[in-house]
C-alpha cells in the first residue's frame, strides 16, 4: 500500500476521532526494531529470513510501527497500525497498513463485532505480531518460509530456488502455510461463551490466510476462518483452528487457465501454551491441505485441481530468570513437512536470550541451525540480534 | 570528650522533642478531577490489545477501578520525620486479568500481597529501579508477599496479559488516604507544622501543594488536578 495512503487514513480516523464525540479517547503506542543479522552462505529471504547481501552481518533497521486506538465510547473503537519493515527483508522502505478496523462491544453482551483489517483468528503466533510479544525474533518455519507454491501460478518444483519464474520484476518463490504479518480483510466475531474458560471467533475474509498481499479484493477469492480457545486448567490454555479459503491473485500466468477458483487452502491447527511459575512450554501444529493448479515451466501449462499437503509444528520452552528480572532463555524445536516431493523438508532448532533492560528497551539474541531435506548446502544458519524501543 | 559530646546530642534531642508538635489536626478537601482519562493513556503493554468481549462481573471491577477512583492523597512533613509502620493489609489482586486496586498506597518498608483471583495465572513483575522483581506464574488462590522497600512508584505489568497494570505508591507518610467517587478525602491526627500535599492520579501523575496546619482544628483543602 502507498505510504502517503496510510497516512491518510490513519489521521483521517484520528481526526475523526477528535471530532466525533467529548468522550472519545486515543492511545497511541509505538514499537522500533532494529537488529544486527548474519548467516550463512546460503541464506535467502524465503528460506532463513537473512537476505542474501546481508549474510555476512549487517545492521538494519528491523520494523516500525504506530499503534492508535481510538475508543469513541465504551462500545465503539476503532484500531489501527501503520508498518514499516523491509522489502524481501532489505531495503527499509515498505509501508503497511497492519490493522485497521471498527470494533463494536455490545453492551451486557458476550459477543463481539469487527469490520475492516484485523489480526487472522488462526493460530496462536497470530496476535504475536509486534515484536514486543515475541520470544524470538524471528518467526515460525509455518509463517515465514516460502513453499513451492504461488498465489499465482499455483504450485511449481523448485520455485525460486532453481525455477525462476519473473512475475511483476521479481522471481517467484512461493507463499508460506501463513501470513507472517498476519492481518486478514472482512468481518469477525467473537462470543465470549464461558468468560475465563472458552471463547470462540469466526472470520468471512476476502481470502486465506496464507495470502501475503490480501488488500486487493477477487472477487473469485473468500476465506472462512475459526477459532476456539479453551483453558483446561489454570495453567494451560488450548485453541483449536480452522480456516478455509481461495487464494488467488491474478496474473498474466494464469489467464489461460479455465477454471481460476481453484487454488484452495484448508489449514487445520492446534496450540497450547503451559505456565508455571517462571516457565513457559507453548507450541503449535498444523496441517495446510491445497488444491491448486501445477505449472509447468518448460511446457508452459498447467494441471489443475492437483491436491497438496504440508504439516508444520513448533514448540517453545522458555525460562525467565527470577534473580535477573527482565532476562530469559528460550529453546525452539520447528518443521515444515510436505507431502511427497513436492518441496523439501525443513528442521530448525533455535536458542535465545532476552533482556528487557527497561520498561521500554528490550535486547533479544538468536542463533538458529537450519537443514533443508536434500540439500547439499549447509548454510542455513542464522544470528539475529535486535534491539527494540517501544513506547 | 565523648561524653559531653553525647550528653550534648540528647539536649539537643529533649529540646526537640519538647518542641514537637502535639496537636492533632484534620484535613478535609475535596479533588476535582477530570470525568473523562487523559488523551494519552499510559501503560498498555504493547501489545495487540484485542478486546474481550467483557463480562458483567469485569465492567464491574472497571468502573470500581477506573483511576479516577483511586487517587492518593498524601501529607508530607517539611518540619519533623514521620514514624511510618508496615501497612497492614496490603494487597493488590488480580481479577478478571485486572490489578484491583488501581493504585495501591503503602507505607515504604510494606509487604504487599499479591493474590490471584482469577482462573489462569499472571506473570507479574516490575521493572521500576529498585523494586524489580518478577513472581512469576502463580496458582489461583495463592498470594505471593512481596516486600517494597523503595520509596515512590513501582509500576506494576503482567506479562501475560495486555493492558494489565497498576501502580503501587509506596510513601513516607502515615498520613494518606484515597478519594472517595466524588473527591472527597479527608486525613486525620496530623501534628502541627507544614506539609507537602501530593496528589497522585494513575493517568494525571502527580500535583503538589503545600499546607501548614496548627492548633488541632479542621483545615480545608481543595485541589485540583484539571487542568486549565
Amino acid at each position: 500500500m502507498n505510504r502517503n495512503t496510510c497516512l491518510v487514513i490513519l489521521f483521517g480516523f484520528y481526526a475523526l476521532g477528535l471530532w466525533g464525540q467529548e468522550k472519545t479517547q486515543i492511545e497511541l503506542n509505538g514499537t522500533a526494531d532494529v537488529e544486527y543479522l548474519r548467516g550463512g552462505n546460503s541464506s535467502h529471504y524465503y528460506l532463513n529470513g537473512v537476505h542474501k547481501d546481508l549474510k555476512t552481518g549487517a545492521v538494519r533497521p528491523l520494523e516500525l510501527n504506530l499503534l492508535a486506538k481510538i475508543r469513541f465510547n465504551p462500545q465503539l473503537s476503532a484500531n489501527f497500525r501503520v508498518q514499516m519493515e523491509r522489502d524481501e527483508g532489505l531495503k527499509f522502505d515498505q509501508v503497511r497498513l497492519a490493522q485497521a478496523n471498527v470494533q463494536w462491544n455490545p453492551q451486557e453482551s458476550p459477543w463481539q463485532f469487527t469490520a475492516g483489517r484485523f489480526v487472522t483468528p488462526f493460530g496462536l503466533f497470530s496476535n504475536l505480531q509486534l515484536s514486543t510479544a515475541r520470544t524470538f525474533v524471528d518467526v515460525p518455519l509455518a509463517y515465514g518460509y516460502f513453499a513451492n507454491i504461488s498465489e499465482q501460478i499455483g504450485q511449481v518444483d523448485r520455485l525460486g530456488n532453481g525455477t525462476q519464474i519473473p512475475i511483476n520484476g521479481r522471481n517467484e518463490w512461493g507463499i508460506p502455510l501463513l501470513y507472517y504479518n498476519g492481518y486478514a480483510n472482512g468481518l469477525k466475531t467473537r462470543w465470549n461463551f464461558a468468560p475465563g474458560k472458552a471463547s470462540w471467533e469466526f472470520a468471512l475474509t476476502t481470502a486465506s490466510p496464507n495470502l501475503p498481499k490480501n488488500f486487493r479484493f477477487d472477487p473469485l477469492n473468500y476465506g472462512l476462518i475459526t477459532r476456539l480457545k479453551l483453558q483446561p486448567k489454570y495453567f494451560w490454555k488450548h485453541g483449536f483452528s480452522f480456516s478455509h479459503g481461495k487464494f488467488l491473485q491474478a496474473d498474466l500466468l494464469n489467464d489461460n487457465l479455465i477454471d481460476r477458483s481453484g487454488y484452495k487452502q484448508t489449514l487445520l491447527g492446534t496450540d497450547f501454551v503451559l505456565g508455571f511459575g517462571h516457565f513457559e512450554l507453548s507450541g503449535e501444529a498444523m496441517g495446510a491441505f491445497y488444491q491448486v493448479p501445477t505449472y509447468s515451466p518448460s511446457t508452459k501449462k498447467y494441471s489443475t485441481n492437483q491436491n497438496f499437503q504440508a504439516f508444520s509444528a513448533w514448540v517453545d520452552a522458555k525460562y525467565e530468570f527470577p534473580f535477573l528480572v527482565g532476562t530469559y532463555a528460550a529453546w525452539r524445536v520447528e518443521t515444515l513437512q510436505f507431502s511427497g516431493t513436492w518441496d523439501e523438508a525443513v528442521l530448525r532448532n533455535s536458542v535465545v536470550i532476552g533482556a528487557k533492560i527497561k520498561d521500554f528497551i528490550l535486547i533479544r539474541s538468536a542463533f538458529a541451525l537450519q537443514s533443508i531435506q536434500h540439500s547439499n548446502a549447509t548454510g542455513y544458519h542464522a544470528w539475529r540480534t535486535s534491539l527494540t524501543l517501544y513506547f | 570528650m565523648r561524653t559531653l559530646l553525647s550528653i550534648f546530642f540528647n539536649v539537643i534531642l529533649l529540646l526537640n522533642t519538647a518542641d514537637a508538635p502535639i496537636n492533632k489536626n484534620k484535613i478535609v478537601g475535596k479533588i476535582a478531577i477530570p470525568t473523562e482519562v487523559p488523551l494519552l493513556k499510559r501503560g498498555s503493554n504493547q501489545k495487540y490489545c484485542e478486546e474481550e468481549p467483557a463480562s458483567p462481573r469485569k465492567k464491574q471491577i472497571d468502573q470500581e477501578n477506573h483511576p479516577n477512583r483511586h487517587v492518593v492523597v498524601s501529607f508530607h512533613s517539611l518540619d519533623f520525620k514521620a514514624t511510618i509502620s508496615p501497612t497492614t493489609s496490603a494487597i493488590m489482586n488480580q481479577m478478571e486479568k485486572t490489578f484491583v486496586p488501581k493504585v495501591l498506597p503503602i507505607t515504604q518498608g510494606s509487604t504487599v500481597e499479591f493474590l490471584n483471583s482469577d482462573t489462569e495465572v499472571h506473570n507479574i513483575f516490575s521493572m521500576t529501579p529498585r523494586a524489580t522483581f518478577n513472581i512469576g506464574r502463580r496458582q489461583p488462590g495463592k498470594s505471593v508477599p512481596q516486600l517494597i522497600e523503595k520509596l515512590g512508584l513501582v509500576e506494576l505489568r503482567c506479562d501475560i496479559h495486555c493492558g494489565m497494570n497498576a501502580s503501587i505508591l509506596s510513601l513516607d507518610t502515615p498520613f494518606f488516604t484515597k478519594a472517595n467517587a466524588s473527591g472527597n478525602y479527608e486525613v486525620d491526627g496530623l501534628p502541627d507544622g507544614n506539609y507537602k500535599v501530593q496528589v497522585y492520579h494513575y493517568s494525571l501523575g502527580f500535583v503538589e501543594d503545600n499546607i501548614t496546619v496548627k492548633g488541632g482544628g479542621v483545615v480545608t483543602k481543595n485541589l485540583n488536578l484539571v487542568k486549565p
